[in-house]
């Protein structure tokens, strides 16, 4: 009877470590993955709008020296809040699958505006061919500030068909795992309840078993990829996704070591009060 | 008390080695059935990831018409001279804006001094660029100063073609022709639809 209590009690534990990872997976999904306040956040901790205003000045200069109108031309053709509202317009078509809506009308608008303003300080009488060129320059700029602020479609599409799916499985899990636990606890407990030690034991066996293999996941991904190394499309995107995959990362390690340690404590700990008590019934 | 930690130790021992068993039971159990996805995603993590250890630096040599070790894209490895317009400047690797704001680009897949084949540079079209050019005349000398070795060249034509007309600036192997275009009309204002393109061979000396 008492072995059978042991393995079944073993048993138990096993689950309780799988558990324990489908938790650490929701949680994981609840408040990083699937927050777009956390992502919101990140974009403001990784200065996400000033990296995509840099690229998109950049992006302008390919054009301006070959275009023969003054360096002006192409400065302040957008404002922080114009970069802002189109970044909001992007997390919101990956979260929510609404259209993207950019600023680009309102550019194109102010940089016509000071073409214009050139041709006429300097006299400038041009023909078709000249009036071309600059509509082609300016659509030439439009397009650069398109392709930078909005970096890839079928990424931002790509994403909200992740987010969505990510969300069903998320919604079908709900509270599962940690009602699973709360079962799973109750069951070794009911088992073991006249040593309630035991329980203590078999969840220091589970916590620390949990500790081990997400240390060892987590060590064997560092290992692997170079983490801050990561490209992806453009430097605001990439400095995005490692400084998010780094603290996701980091967190799930954080929380390895800490089942390692109440593990190892919760082992200790049973096995020295259980020993203590059985000295006193042999006595 | 020896007996005493001795029974605590066995105790403890004994619950690490189940734990340890789990650990073992479920990365095996991953790694049969889940090998192949995490090495899949471990790959493209890989293929996202710039290895900086894998970027050295060696410089060219010219084994006949053969370069040995190609310059690092974006590094300079040439100055150009063309002394009739009193033109000289830095000439770099690759062809990219940011390169293009740096000096004149060396397209990556045309040839290098010396090798034999088509070599096509690029530079912006203002005063302190290309933006003299045009000025320069059939029969006019220019000089690329490499990092492995001198190469004169004459100018024996000058066009202007398309922006999209890339057959005036063929890449082919069978002789040695430096070409040479910048955007025109030199005082354009919007996009520049054509290039100034100047051709010159090499100048055995």
């Amino acid at each position: 009877m008492k072995i059978l209590k042991y393995i079944i009690s073993i048993i138990l534990s096993f689950f309780i470590v799988l558990t324990i990872f489908l938790l650490i997976a929701t949680n994981v999904l609840n408040d990083k993955i699937l927050n777009k306040n956390y992502i919101k956040n990140k974009l403001k901790e990784t200065e996400f709008n000033l990296q995509i205003s840099r690229e998109v000045e950049s992006g302008f200069e390919k054009y301006i020296y070959q275009s023969g109108l003054p360096k002006e031309t192409i400065d302040n053709l957008f404002t922080e809040e114009m970069i802002e509202d189109d970044v909001n317009s992007i997390l919101n078509s990956v979260y929510e699958g609404s259209e993207i809506s950019l600023s680009n009308e309102k550019v194109q608008e102010t940089l016509d505006k000071k073409i214009q303003e050139y041709v006429s300080s300097q006299n400038l009488n041009l023909n078709e061919q000249g009036k071309n060129n600059i509509k082609k320059f300016e659509n030439l700029i439009i397009d650069e500030y398109k392709n930078n602020v909005n970096a890839s479609n079928s990424l931002y599409e790509n994403a909200h068909t992740v987010i969505e799916n990510l969300e069903k499985v998320n919604n079908k899990i709900g509270k599962l795992p940690i009602i699973i636990l709360i079962i799973l606890i109750v069951l070794l407990i009911v088992i073991n309840i006249k040593d309630l030690l035991s329980v203590i034991n078999f969840l220091g066996i589970s916590l620390l078993s949990s500790g081990i293999l997400i240390k060892l996941g987590i060590n064997l991904v560092f290992s692997n990829v170079n983490i801050d190394n990561l490209v992806l499309i453009s430097t605001s995107i990439s400095n995005l996704l490692i400084n998010i995959v780094k603290e996701i990362l980091y967190s799930i390690s954080d929380k390895g070591t800490l089942f390692i340690v109440c593990g190892i404590v919760a082992i200790i700990v049973s096995s020295i009060i259980k020993n203590i008590k059985n000295e006193k019934n042999e006595d | 008390m020896n007996k005493k930690v001795l029974n605590i130790l066995k105790a403890a021992i004994l619950s690490i080695i189940v734990a340890f068993l789990f650990v073992i039971i479920i990365s095996v159990t991953l790694i049969k059935i889940g090998k192949e996805k995490f090495d899949m995603a471990i790959y493209l993590l890989k293929v996202i990831t710039v290895n900086e250890s894998e970027i050295k630096t060696i410089d060219p040599v010219l084994q006949g018409n053969v370069l040995i070790n190609y310059p690092t894209y974006g590094t300079k490895y040439a100055t150009i001279k063309i002394d009739s317009i009193g033109l000289e400047l830095p000439v770099y690797y690759g062809a990219n804006y940011t390169i293009l704001k740096s000096g004149i680009a060396h397209d990556e897949n045309s040839y290098f001094p010396g090798e034999g084949g088509s070599i096509i540079l690029a530079g912006h079209n203002f005063s302190s660029f290309l933006g003299s050019l045009p000025k320069a005349n059939i029969g006019d000398r220019i000089q690329l100063e490499t990092t492995y070795g001198t190469f004169n060249y004459e100018i024996y034509d000058t066009k202007i073609v398309k922006e999209t007309d890339v057959n005036e600036v063929p890449i082919q192997d069978e002789k040695e022709i430096l070409m040479i275009y910048t955007c025109w009309p030199i005082n354009n204002i919007g996009h520049a639809s054509q290039r100034y393109v100047v051709y010159a061979n090499l100048v055995e000396e």
